[in-house]
């Protein structure tokens, strides 16, 4: 399996970094720059990019997809409950991203939500995104949870709520307009020193469940830490996360969704991409670029732009996704 | 030119792979309680948490400020707290003021959470001793036994967390949110 690198149209922060290392000001840039409106369109496992403007004057017509075509949005690190100053008013910005989700054509035909609904699990806290989300336009949410979600009771509150109709530890997997999703547990099992793991019991699912498929068949795999080694110094990595990669390799088009690290990371290995995705709470730094991951306080007027959702889109018989990143501001 | 791109499992910017070491950012700030005693975060008016196994723990806010009289009447129903053998419950009755001043000091040992790590990764005690935890992080954390002898729930910044050891050992902890923070307790 080879690296292939993403390779960005264009940019706006300078070719070297200033003498004595990067600044603030330049690791700010980057993350500014991941937030602005870029389509890229998965075809063969290759990507290629378009800015939002050009991914629009291709659709159809607005709001009229062909038919087969869909959309669906990705919603991640909601973190109700979250009161720091990286972030005053979570349930603020999450009405703007509902805002956002609300203002797309075609409207999204489901929502998957990759984890960390609430920060601490505090009583009521679910209670309070399931009402919020209520004022989502579209048929039904999907969810995968965060570690912020289980590590209070091992998942049982999570699993009462989210985890009819769905396998093991909330493991799931449904088809829609010839794509199969997939919906992975990575976060229960933490140990000391350990980092996000799915377990043999969700991996032999999970080569179960991919068995029956074609080749051809386009994949969407959506779990809350990434499947791959974003930054294991910072747990950001799922330990066994290679094997479920290896039950994948066969297929021509695997999307794999990730949150967790709060800021939007992509990588292309053979014919699987990887894509991270903003919180609507708060960002977090870059890799490395802090002593510690944790909430990140930008400027009050950049904070919207690090934060956002993902509008992606399917077009049938090209089994080519579109992911559009849509900060908030 | 390439920017913000993976880069093995490297971050995506180019920009910042090239740079190493890394420039720190400014440091975050720390939580509200910061260099505040730990005795003030048993005011009555606080929330107190249930906890598993007869630890306790503690919310900071706002009005914690403003109750300066009752956290100092509090201060010494914890010093009394961590003198008195057996598990730390709110069901304890207060003893005279007195007698809890001459212990607080020798059997009030603290681990601080600064920058996603326990600080000191490891303190020795003997047996009875109470251990507090302090929350000084911009982050939530947990303390939670590797053994599932305790585990306290999510601690936000200024949160402080409490528990008894009884019995000789060594006993390893972490943070249930951030795995990779460890810590141990010997007890001697």
């Amino acid at each position: 399996m080879t690296d292939d690198t993403i390779r960005a149209p264009h940019d706006h922060i300078h070719d070297e970094p200033p003498a004595g290392g990067l600044t603030r000001r330049h690791a700010l840039a980057c993350m500014a720059w991941a937030g602005t409106g870029l389509v890229w369109t998965l075809a063969g496992g290759l990507l290629s990019s378009q800015t939002l403007g050009q991914a629009a004057a291709a659709q159809p017509a607005a709001g009229q997809p062909a038919r087969g075509d869909f959309a669906f949005v990705q919603i991640s690190d909601t973190h109700i409950g979250f009161k720091g100053e990286a972030n005053p008013d979570v349930i603020a910005t999450l009405h703007l991203a509902i805002a956002k989700i609300n203002a797309l054509q075609p409207a999204p035909a489901f929502l998957l939500h990759t984890g960390d609904l609430t920060h601490s699990q505090k009583a009521g806290s679910f209670d309070t995104l399931a009402e919020i989300l209520k004022s989502v336009n579209t048929s039904q949410v999907f969810y995968v949870p965060g570690e912020h979600d289980v590590f209070l009771d091992g998942g049982t509150e999570f699993l009462t709520r989210y985890g009819h109709g769905t396998t093991g530890n909330g493991w799931q997997s449904f088809d829609y307009q010839g794509v199969h999703f997939i919906g992975l547990v990575n976060v229960l099992n933490f140990k000391a020193a350990g980092l996000g793991s799915l377990g043999p019991d969700q991996l032999g699912w999970l080569k179960n469940d991919v068995a029956r498929l074609s080749s051809s068949t386009p994949l969407v795999v959506f779990t809350h830490i990434p499947l791959w080694a974003v930054y294991p110094t910072w747990g950001w990595v799922t330990e066994d996360g290679e094997q479920a990669l290896g039950l994948l390799k066969r297929f021509g088009s695997v999307t794999v969704l990730n949150g967790h690290i709060h800021q939007i990371l992509q990588k292309v290995e053979g014919q699987i991409t990887f894509h991270t995705a903003m919180s609507t709470a708060f960002p977090q730094p870059a890799p490395g670029a802090a002593s510690s991951p944790g909430p990140l306080k930008v400027p009050a007027e950049q904070l919207h732009q690090v934060l956002g959702i993902r509008d992606v889109r399917y077009v049938q018989g090209q089994h080519a996704l579109a992911l559009i990143e849509a900060p908030l501001g | 030119m390439r920017l913000c791109l993976a880069q093995g499992s490297r971050p995506l910017c180019d920009a910042l792979a090239r740079v190493s070491p890394w420039t720190p950012l400014p440091p975050r700030r720390r939580g509200r309680a910061a260099g505040r005693p730990s005795t003030l975060t048993l005011g009555p008016g606080h929330p107190r948490r249930a906890c598993p196994h007869g630890a306790t723990v503690h919310g900071a806010g706002r009005r914690q400020r403003r109750r300066w009289g009752a956290a100092l009447a509090a201060g010494v129903l914890l010093t009394w707290l961590v003198s008195v053998p057996g598990p730390i419950t709110a069901q304890d009755t207060p003893p005279p003021p007195e007698a809890a001043a001459t212990t607080a000091a020798a059997t009030a040992p603290q681990v601080t959470v600064a920058q996603a790590m326990f600080g000191p990764a490891t303190v020795t005690i003997r047996a009875g001793t109470t251990v507090t935890w302090v929350n000084n992080d911009g982050d939530l954390h947990t303390v939670t036994s590797s053994q599932g002898l305790f585990a306290s729930p999510g601690l936000d910044p200024g949160d402080t967390f409490a528990y008894r050891f009884s019995a000789a050992g060594t006993y390893p902890y972490f943070c249930a949110l951030h795995p990779h923070m460890k810590g141990t307790i010997v007890v001697q």
